[in-house]
């Protein structure tokens, strides 16, 4: 009998952990999927946050989020805007007109406005989230070019209905285009308060682009030869503005100022020489990301294009794979793209000569071949080292190039080479004194690139195309 | 390890019984601010800081071990009878109780906020409390050998669940987070880490149990055993903390393995693992409320020669519940237990035991006490109850009177 009371009083116990005080209904809450921070009008912050619309998303349609404001974001998710003065408090002025009680606990991304970014305010907003319990520390920090409302509002997306799942894909898809970052709001507060390395974020923007009159809009239809350096754009960010948009492809608009390839000496830009928002394009969706943003403490110091992107990743040993484009070493005018991997994390030393960091960088990358539009025979285990020169050639320019600019430009140690450099010291007050972050601006930099050829692809030999003028193999 | 008997055939529970009775008493802290503490004294050296109390508290276990050796089957109050008679057990024992009391009041509050904090936000502080309380009361009730045996089931799943957390977060791992080597310096280290040898404070539960203990050699395994997990739990917690949260961000968090099981993130399916760290975190919580309250409530009745400990079970509890909350916030809470409690409560595990052990040498005859089954009456011809003589009479007197188990 005496157990039986217990077994009950436990039950009863139970049930009013689970359901007294902190008893929340799933179809009682507002789920935001994305915040973005841009400066107010009205006040100091312009909150805009995108909602999920659970009936849309199952299937049900309409329905939802009463009480919002501002355009749609699409079937699945409403957009709201509120001026406030905090980020929580933006929470507690929406909650006045929405039906359902906001929960954050779900939310993919924090996008901050390039305005908010510069003016190191940031710091003051990341504050509040890293405290707050809702806030996942894994929830993807991005800065984008232009307003963060316009940004959210431009997330239409097509292929997935959900637009949290478009977000979780979207802001992985670096392990496999390189050409942006991972920034997570726990590592970007970290490297904020850190004196060893400085923060960098996701580089969003909203494509600008227009296609021509009477082209159809949704990608450029040409697949794999869409582009100079088409073979690497994917999905939406198909096309590029190589030799076929120069001939009167749908991207015939992009301006080759818009990229960074002319100031690299490019006479074509590759993928990577585009920084978000600049993508010659088209497509259903305006949000774009490529890139990064560059932070000093909690301010934002510059932004780097999807090459930087792809250095970035390398140096701290997070390249995954890409398609990455390399100009041709024996046919000028025609390129080779080769889909590369990093072999090993790269190794990383510093020294400190004369009170200046000095730091030794060795990269070792594997590739295989996907495209040799010349038709050269780089397969050809004589002709292969060739290739392999020139690829190891351009990576190291462009890692040194991106080097540099970490340091003569914005004087930000973003790739934590000071992480590395506190093993020089014994202890945190030696560490300190030394004030690292001031004196990497007078780093210089040994950088060692290997890249090994691996597989051919499904082709082991490349013959010459015959025609009536003969043999076309230049 | 087999079962010892700590009494004729009543009351038993094995050694693996006693060890997670301790490791979860020791641990229990990782839950909690530990991992943090250590990098607040050492810097980016907390693994360092918590090599070196830990092997000082093999060394100073080492001593009371050898002391103890001419004790069989006496817990250190009995002994306290022994050096000082009356007075000394009185004396002890209050000291023991006051470590006990103040241990158990603060944990509960803070058990209370985390809780409050990480899942039931909505609760009032006292509602959630109550949980803990009921918790504590129950197993208070049904006794010290349902306890550890509850513990000796648990202790594997709340390590399982701290390692899943810890091996989870590997792709946060970063070596240079470890740099420099010696963190804030010798001072730090060893300095401030003398103090954090209070982390062992636990161990006084082991000084308290070896009259259900079948021998001395047992009792020095389970004291070398649980004091090497518990070891390489607190080493391998702070490691991974380092590895993961750089200095200083490392000083910041609360609840620090909280915040890495909130990092878990693989893929769109296998993410939000936080709940792991609740599960454990509340079974931990209450068996170790559950151990305090006994403990306090055996220790008050030892002390003053009480027959029947359950009458006191809910004043005491009462008593906890109050001074829970004495603390105006969890800030404050926080800094009584991990500046106040940290500076005095490693004497009373420690040097407390070593003086009255020394104390009751040099009074009692050459020769080994209680080596004989029951040992040697402590003081006046009187059976203590801790000595399994005396806890089976007990024990039975007890059960024949309805007073339920110890």
């Amino acid at each position: 009998m005496r157990r039986i009371v217990a077994v009950m009083l436990l039950l009863v116990l139970c049930c009013g952990l689970a359901g007294c005080y902190d008893a929340k209904e799933v179809d009682d809450l507002a789920y935001v999927l994305a915040v973005g921070l841009d400066k107010g009008q009205t006040n100091e912050l312009k909150v805009t946050m995108q909602l999920a619309v659970p009936n849309a998303l199952g299937g049900g349609g309409g329905g939802g989020v009463s009480g919002g404001s501002g355009g749609g974001g699409g079937k699945s998710s409403s957009i709201i805007t509120v001026e406030a003065p905090t980020l929580t408090s933006s929470l507690n002025m929406a909650n006045n007109f929405l039906s359902r009680r906001l929960e954050l606990s779900h939310a993919e991304v924090a996008v901050f406005s390039e305005d908010l970014a510069k003016s190191g305010t940031i710091e003051e907003y990341l504050r509040g989230m890293i405290r707050s319990r809702e806030f996942r520390p894994t929830i993807n920090l991005v800065v984008c070019k232009g307003s963060a409302e316009e940004y959210l509002k431009s997330i239409k997306p097509t292929l997935d209905l959900d637009p949290a799942k478009y977000y979780e894909l979207t802001f992985s898809a670096y392990r496999y285009t390189g050409l942006s970052i991972r920034s997570q709001l726990e590592e970007f507060y970290a490297d904020m308060e850190s004196s060893g390395v400085q923060p960098v974020a996701v580089l969003a923007g909203v494509n600008k682009s227009k296609p021509p009159k009477g082209a159809q809009s949704g990608g450029s239809g040409k697949g794999d030869q869409s582009g100079g350096s088409g073979d690497s754009a994917q999905g939406d960010q198909s096309g590029g503005s190589g030799k076929e948009s120069q001939a009167g492809g749908p991207q015939q608009e992009a301006k080759p100022e818009e990229s960074t390839g002319q100031s690299k000496g490019r006479p074509q830009p590759f993928e990577g020489d585009y920084e978000a928002g600049s993508i010659p394009r088209t497509g259903d969706v305006k949000g774009e990301i490529e890139g990064l943003a560059v932070f000093d403490g909690a301010r934002m110091v510059g932004e780097m294009d999807g090459e930087a992107a792809t250095d970035y990743l390398l140096v701290n040993g997070d390249f995954h794979t890409a398609y990455k484009t390399f100009a041709d070493p024996e046919v000028t005018g025609t390129y080779v793209v080769l889909d590369v991997s990093q072999k090993s994390k790269p190794v990383r030393r510093v020294k400190i000569v004369d009170d200046k960091p000095q730091i030794t960088v060795q990269i070792a990358v594997d590739a295989d071949i996907q495209t040799i539009q010349s038709g050269y025979n780089y397969e050809d285990t004589k002709q292969l080292p060739i290739l392999e020169q020139a690829a190891e050639t351009q990576l190291k320019d462009e890692i040194v190039r991106f080097l540099g600019r970490t340091t003569g430009e914005f004087h930000s140690d973003i790739c934590g080479f000071g992480d590395h450099a506190r093993g020089l010291f014994l202890t945190w007050k030696d560490w300190d004194d030394y004030h690292w972050l001031q004196r990497y601006k007078d780093a210089t930099f040994d950088v060692g690139v290997k890249v090994r050829i691996r597989r051919p692809g499904m082709i082991l030999r490349s013959e010459p195309m015959e025609s009536s003028g003969g043999a076309s193999r230049r | 390890m087999g079962a010892i008997t700590g009494m004729a055939s009543d009351i038993t529970f094995g050694g693996w019984e006693a060890v997670a009775l301790i490791i979860n008493a020791i641990c229990a802290r990782i839950f909690l601010n530990f991992p943090r503490e250590v990098a607040e004294d050492a810097g980016t050296a907390g693994w360092l800081e918590t090599v070196y109390f830990s092997i000082l508290a093999f060394l100073l276990f080492y001593i009371i071990a050898r002391l103890y050796a001419r004790f069989n089957r006496k817990d250190i109050l009995d002994i306290a009878g022994l050096a000082g008679g009356e007075t000394g057990r009185i004396i002890g024992g209050l000291l023991l109780l006051g470590l006990i009391l103040f241990a158990g009041a603060l944990i509960l509050r803070e058990y209370t906020e985390n809780m409050k904090i990480i899942s039931l936000t909505d609760s009032p502080l006292g509602f959630v409390m109550m949980f803990f309380a009921v918790a504590m009361v129950a197993a208070c009730f049904l006794g010290l050998e349902p306890i550890v045996r509850f513990i000796a089931v648990s202790v594997p799943i709340i390590t399982a669940g701290l390692l899943f957390i810890v091996l989870m977060v590997a792709p946060y791992y970063d070596p240079t987070h470890l740099l420099p080597a010696l963190g804030n310096g010798f001072y730090g280290i060893f300095g401030k880490g003398f103090f954090k040898l209070s982390t062992y404070s636990p161990l006084v539960y082991l000084f308290l149990i070896p009259p259900f203990l079948k021998d001395q050699k047992s009792f020095r395994r389970i004291g070398y055993t649980a004091l090497g997990a518990s070891a390489l739990l607190l080493l391998i917690s702070s490691l991974a903390y380092s590895l993961v949260y750089s200095y200083p961000t490392s000083l910041e968090n609360f609840l620090p393995v909280f915040q890495l099981a909130r990092l878990i993130n693989y893929g769109r399916f296998f993410q939000r693992l936080e709940s792991v760290f609740v599960l454990t975190f509340a079974i931990s919580a209450m068996q170790y409320l559950g151990v305090i309250l006994f403990f306090a409530v055996h220790v008050f009745k030892k002390t003053f020669r009480l027959e029947y400990h359950r009458p006191i079970i809910l004043p005491f509890a009462v008593i906890m519940f109050s001074l829970a909350f004495v603390p105006s916030n969890l800030m404050t809470a926080i800094d009584l237990e991990t500046k106040t409690y940290m500076t005095f409560a490693w004497s009373i595990t420690f040097i407390l035991p070593i003086i009255i052990l020394l104390l009751a040498r040099l009074r009692a005859a050459p020769g080994p006490l209680g080596a004989h089954p029951g040992g040697s009456p402590p003081t006046g011809g009187h059976l203590p109850e801790s000595s399994p003589q005396g806890a089976s009479a007990t024990y039975r007197r007890r059960r024949s009177k309805g007073g339920g188990a110890l």
